[in-house]
């Protein structure tokens, strides 16, 4: 029927609003060993349970999200923004 | 300025001369003005400081620093006003051909688009100058409320014809009328 | 006459009689009767035959648990096979049949079935249709389907309408008895939003079946003034005929509502179903108990009800199933049965009582049995009697109807429905919900309370709770009193031993208590693979009836609790929801929507035949005169585009603006050529790959100033692109100073291309057009003569001098019509998507037939366009990986057949000269194709192992389903003007060129 998803910015909308890409992965440096890059194109956790997934408000506000979500009960814990969740995971590198 | 050259509204042909009107009514905007102002990342107040001259029924939320700016007919000192103020911090494109752009009024209004659309349109949930971009029968449109029973709705040029069918369809049982604006 | 209408009484209105007709009879009810209390007033109790034994059944029920009465209603495209007529609303004119009969109801061939029975026990047909094979599709299933086929689906198409619908409240009730209208009021008159549904045509419940008094008036009273005081209130939504049939993730249930299945001519104004998705903070599951069967020998007799049904067909409906009605009970609900005959003037036979002794009161005069059994039933198509045995001693006892109850089980479906299991109580002996989420509670008989008053003070508890979680209060409420004469419980006796006959458990599906022990036997021992191996609660009513008698039969077969026994799983839909209310608007030309191209009426008028291209209406071919062909119209419109000029909508391309000081990075970044020089008013071919160096998609960047991008993409990946582009924005490199909107619905694009296109062009727009003031790959904004703002870029998918224009969509039509206007004495041509294909093959360009998703760019010959210096762009990282650089990739070629007779077409695989026709041998294949119509012959585009290194080479061309084989030879995959001279337009042409275009 419906799954509801809360955006940050537009609030709960059905899933019917939004595509998803799967687990969430942030790219790789240019530099990064080919190995790295690998696993960044090509392998996936796939758990059953917590992860992280991006989420696309394609027919909302059109802005990627970072749902954090259970894959088995889709239960969710929490929803971000996707710039905001790379800019946060680029300072806590800096760190 | 548009020389020779007629301008086609994307409804042309698929509302009748003479429509009528029943309490719950469609008015099609022959040529509104439509402007999409979105702001360069961090500059998305700056930019809503500049749109602070548009009223809150005509200034559309997109999403986060991402506006559209509707108004009846085209206003080109409104329109220059923002290149002017914005246009270093904002993509500031003319969407007027590339939108139509329909008033839905009256009683039954609400429960016509609870057919179409998935918001919560309870005036505690969604007031006036309240809008947002979402699912419209299967395809993306702007909603919002411009008044206690008045419903303002963007859909892409493309989809115009479709979207607009299927809201008539679903007003079928509220006799809901259409026409162009005069 | 033994079943028919009281003389008095009910809520049914009989000042409006009805009529109906069953099997052709024709027959009268009154409004406010269901087509079972109807059919019970007519004295029609055979109702149908079961499925299995094809035993005669009459009406068992009063409500949607029922098993035994489903008929089908309606005629023609509206017959509804399987509906049940126990929450069939009546209506004038309703048509119904009966089913699962031949020839008729009361002669039933089928009936043999039931001599056979020995042989049709738990899992028949997994042992005696197990061989020979062959046989089971031809013999054995179409046997079976004819002999146990329920109602018969229409093969008409369904001429009614259906809709889908969202709502959203603070609080949604489901069940609109006792403690549903009682959470409702509490809900209701403390301000919140609240909808109350109910699958019922009349709110109340068992309020409306009950003689009790509540708040000093009759209890329908009491639901009545309920109901309206609930639609005074303008936050509180009543929503009766409507089944809350799932609960689903976030709160989200979904419902569907019958908005006119109760009239024969339904308006097409209005749906005739609404499937709704109600967004609730809070639910309350009000949904009440469903009262058990009794399991002993002969229990399936027509006149047979719960005890409950008995009590609503006379107190609701005015009618009696029987005028001598004996009672069967395992605890106090027959005894309130008994009362309600009584006080209705019908005679009581008797009492058996499967306890010891009880509190329970008798009416006056009827003899109590303790410790009774009815171990067989007498009568044929209807019940005449029963057989008791006690302490070893038979008596028959004569009686037209049983009313039967072995105690009541709540209704908590809908908790269960997200993988919460039932929780056997041993106090209560009832399966109760798990509390599984803090917004949804169950009030009333669904949490195992058994009087009104306490289902009544439940709900307004359990409304309560819902306020001061919301934060809001309750006004002080009055829990009205009510009065009632007391009834006990129940002691479950699961089956009634002794039995003489079959002891029927699942109704519907003929399940009998042997077929479960067989299945014990068999090992079949948990419950799951129990109901699986007897099809025990499989049938429409999904086990409703049957299902905890069933888990109470296998536990005490099994010497177990039934808690250790459990439940089957339960799941949506509650009840059977049609498969149209489903689909909603879904359907015909609503099934997706459809997009219309601004010059789409410029087609029209130009006589272009359409076609689907994704959602897209595109112009196909604009075929003239004697024309029969799409290819005899494309080959005069290509040859117009090569000789004078052709217009050809090109609208449906994506269009995407981009801004910003990183505009330019952002761009380098995602094509994988480069970006960063490319000058103001200037267009270059882009290519964007994905992240694992296969090609996404191609178009044009054009920079219209130094931080101002407008790029094109094809049609089918516009939407792919922009979410591409954001994708990389937003959660890849936030810090990027650029944004970007689509313009694609604002600009109608068309292309102008041909030797004439500059000529034509020139009494359009204002611009100096010649090849100094506007040279190839040019791209500006323009103004129209008359001054209408455009943009004109000069590119070309065709290899001829060529222009594209973008105008506001709005004046797309009238500008393309003064195109074709100024154009005319040039022999300006509409153009279409087939001449657009095969102007491309011939000149070798990619779409995305080459462009499939396993392509490289080197693959498709665009290796050199790589920046491979820039520092990242997407793609790169794998473009040099292993395997992407193997020298026999496929890579992209042209293929001439050796004789021009051979048509190469699109598909085929290519294979080495004498090798054989294997996937181990395969070469590749051909992804376009076309016959030339400047070259005179077939030619193909492929993509072929090691294929630039294999130029000359002959080639078998393969394609068993279409039966070609074939040599082709391989060659460059540009046809024609290899050096691109006629980019240039006219006066460049050379002389070999223009020889060649006018062959
Ligand atoms: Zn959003």
């Amino acid at each position: 029927m419906a799954s509801l998803i809360t955006c940050p910015h537009c609030g709960s909308r059905p899933k019917e609003e939004f595509s998803i890409r799967g687990e969430v992965r942030s790219r790789p440096e240019p530099a990064a060993p080919f190995e790295t890059w690998y696993r960044y194109v090509y392998v996936r956790d796939n758990p059953k349970g917590r992860q992280k997934e991006y989420w696309h408000h394609v027919l909302g506000c059109r802005r990627w999200l970072v749902v954090e979500r259970d894959t088995l009960t889709h239960e969710v814990y929490g929803v971000t923004d996707a710039a905001a969740y790379r800019a946060s995971e680029v300072k806590e590198a800096a760190e | 300025m548009n020389g020779p050259f007629t301008h086609r509204h994307p409804l042309d042909g698929a509302i009748s001369a003479n429509p009528g009107r029943s309490e719950n009514h469609v008015t099609v905007l022959p040529e509104p003005m439509v402007l999409s102002v979105a702001a360069l990342p961090g500059e998305e107040q700056a930019v809503a400081a500049t749109l602070g001259g548009v009223s809150a029924t005509a200034l559309k939320a997109v999403g986060p620093g991402e506006w559209l700016v509707v108004l009846e007919k085209a206003d080109l000192s409104l329109q220059r006003d923002i290149a002017e103020r914005a246009g270093a911090l904002a993509l500031v494109t003319d969407q007027s051909s590339g939108r139509a752009v329909l008033r839905l009024q009256g009683p039954k209004a609400r429960a016509i688009l609870a057919k179409i659309v998935p918001l919560d349109l309870h005036p505690e949930a969604f007031a006036i100058g309240q809008s947002g971009n979402t699912l419209f029968a299967h395809v993306s449109a702007n909603v919002g409320r411009i008044g206690e029973d008045e419903f303002e709705i963007v859909l892409m040029r493309s989809f115009a014809l479709f979207a607009f069918q299927e809201l008539m369809e679903m007003g079928l049982e509220f006799r809901l009328t259409a026409g162009f604006a005069t | 006459m033994t079943a028919s209408r009281l003389s008095s009484g009910g809520l049914v209105d009989r000042s409006r009689p009805v009529s109906f007709t069953f099997d052709g009879k024709s027959l009268s009810g009154f409004a406010g009767d269901t087509l079972a209390s109807a059919l019970i007033a007519e004295d029609r109790l055979l109702v149908g035959r079961s499925f299995k034994y094809h035993r005669p059944r009459g009406v068992l029920t009063a409500g949607s648990s029922e098993p035994n009465a489903l008929l089908t209603i309606g005629t023609g495209a509206r017959s509804e096979p399987n509906t049940r007529a126990t929450v069939q609303e009546l209506y004038d004119g309703l048509v119904a049949k009966s089913q699962n009969r031949w020839p008729s109801l009361d002669f039933d061939i089928g009936a043999f079935n039931s001599l056979l029975s020995p042989f049709l026990g738990a899992g028949f047909y997994y042992k005696t249709f197990m061989w020979p094979k062959a046989f089971w599709e031809k013999v054995y299933e179409p046997f079976i389907r004819m002999a146990a086929g329920l109602g018969k689906l229409t093969m008409e198409s369904d001429p009614d309408r259906y809709e889908k619908a969202w709502a959203h409240c603070d609080l949604l009730v489901v069940g609109g008895g006792a403690a549903g209208l009682s959470a409702a009021l509490t809900a209701g008159r403390a301000g919140l939003r609240v909808i109350l549904a109910d699958e019922d045509f009349l709110l109340g419940g068992s309020l409306n079946a009950s003689r009790a008094a509540v708040g000093g008036v009759k209890a329908p009273d009491f639901a009545a003034n309920a109901v309206s005081e609930l639609s005074s209130l303008a936050n509180v939504t009543l929503m009766p005929r409507t089944t809350v049939f799932g609960w689903f993730d976030d709160m989200v249930f979904g419902a569907a509502e019958k908005v006119q299945k109760h009239v024969a001519e339904p308006s097409h104004d209005r749906p005739v179903e609404r499937l709704w998705r109600i967004v609730a903070k809070h639910a309350i599951l009000a949904t009440g108990a469903i009262e058990r069967p009794l399991v002993f020998g002969g229990n399936d007799k027509p006149g047979i009800l719960t005890a409950s049904a008995v009590s609503t067909y006379v107190n609701r409906f005015g009618v009696t199933p029987g005028s001598r009605v004996a009672v069967f009970t395992s605890g106090g609900t027959g005894y309130r049965t008994a009362h309600d005959l009584k006080a209705a003037g019908i005679e009581v036979a008797a009492i058996i009582d499967t306890r010891d002794a009880a509190a329970d009161r008798a009416p006056d005069g009827v003899k109590v049995h303790y410790r009774g059994a009815v171990v067989d039933t007498m009568g044929g198509k209807r019940l005449t009697g029963i057989i008791t045995e006690r302490s070893g001693f038979e008596e028959k006892i004569g009686c037209d109807a049983l009313a039967m109850s072995g105690g009541w089980s709540p209704v908590i479906h809908l908790a269960c429905q997200r993988g919460a299991k039932p929780v056997w109580s041993a106090e209560k002996q009832v399966f109760l919900a798990p509390e599984s989420d803090p917004r949804l509670a169950l009030a009333g008989a669904a949490a195992g309370l058994e009087t009104l008053g306490e289902a009544i003070a439940d709900g307004a508890a359990k409304a309560k709770a819902v306020l001061s979680a919301l934060g809001k209060t309750a006004a002080t409420a009055d829990v009205p009193e009510v009065e009632e004469q007391d009834f006990a419980g129940h002691q479950p006796v699961w089956y009634v031993g002794g039995a003489r006959s079959k002891a029927f458990v699942d109704y519907q599906n003929d399940v009998h208590v042997k077929d479960l022990a067989l299945a014990q036997r068999e090992n079949y021992t948990s419950i799951e693979l129990t109901k699986r191996y007897t099809t025990s609660g499989m049938a429409t009513d999904q086990g409703k009836i049957a299902n905890v008698n069933a888990t109470g039969i296998v536990a005490s077969m099994r010497g177990v609790d039934p808690a250790v026994v459990g439940t089957t799983t339960f799941r949506p839909f509650y009840t059977p929801v049609s498969l149209g209310v489903i689909a909603g608007t879904s359907r015909d030309e609503h099934g997706r929507p459809v997009r219309r191209s601004p010059l789409h009426g410029w087609a029209e008028k130009n006589g272009a035949v359409f076609v689907e291209a994704g959602l897209w209406y595109r112009s196909s071919y604009f075929p003239k005169g004697e024309e029969k062909t799409w290819r005899e119209a494309a080959h005069r419109e290509v040859m117009a585009v090569r000789k004078a000029a052709g217009l050809c909508d090109v609208s449906t391309l994506g269009k995407i603006e981009v801004f910003g000081p990183d505009a330019a990075e952002f761009l380098n970044r995602l094509y994988c050529n480069p970006m960063l020089k490319l000058p103001v008013g200037k267009a270059r071919y882009g290519l964007m790959l994905r992240e694992d160096a296969m090609v996404h998609d191609d178009g044009t960047v054009s920079r219209l100033a130094e931080n101002h991008f407008f790029i094109t993409t094809t049609t089918a990946m516009a939407g792919e692109v922009l979410s591409h582009m954001e994708f990389y924005h937003q959660a890849q490199w936030p810090e990027l100073k650029v944004r970007f909107v689509s313009v694609s619905d604002q600009w109608a694009q068309m292309a102008i291309a041909g030797p004439k296109a500059r000529a034509i062009l020139s009494r359009v727009v204002d611009a100096d057009l010649s090849d100094e003031g506007f040279p190839y790959l040019s791209a500006r904004d323009v103004r129209l003569k008359g001054g209408l703002s455009a943009r004109l870029f000069r590119i070309s998918f065709s290899g001829e001098l060529a222009y594209e224009l973008s105008v506001p969509a709005a004046y797309g039509e009238a500008v393309a019509d003064y195109i074709m206007e100024c154009g005319a004495e040039h022999g300006i041509t509409p153009y279409g998507l087939e001449a657009l294909n095969i102007l491309r093959i011939e000149k070798g360009f990619v779409t995305h037939a080459e462009l499939n998703g396993t392509v490289t760019a080197d693959d498709a010959g665009y290796g050199k366009m790589m920046g491979m210096q820039k520092p990242d762009f997407v793609g790169k990282q794998m473009a040099t990986r292993f395997g992407l650089t193997a020298a026999d990739r496929m890579q992209l070629v042209g293929l001439k057949p050796v004789d021009p007779k051979n048509e190469i077409r699109a598909g085929a695989h290519l294979l080495r000269e004498g090798a054989e026709p294997s996937m181990a041998n395969d070469q590749g294949l051909v992804t376009s194709n076309c016959i030339s119509p400047v070259l005179g012959h077939p030619i193909a585009l492929a993509l072929l192992k090691s294929g630039r290194e294999r130029m000359g080479e002959t080639i078998i061309v393969f394609d068993r389903l279409r039966g070609d084989e074939f040599p082709a030879i391989v060659c460059p995959p540009v046809f024609i003007d290899p050096e691109n001279e006629r980019l240039k337009g006219e006066a460049q042409v050379s002389p070999q060129a223009k020889e060649e275009a006018s062959r």
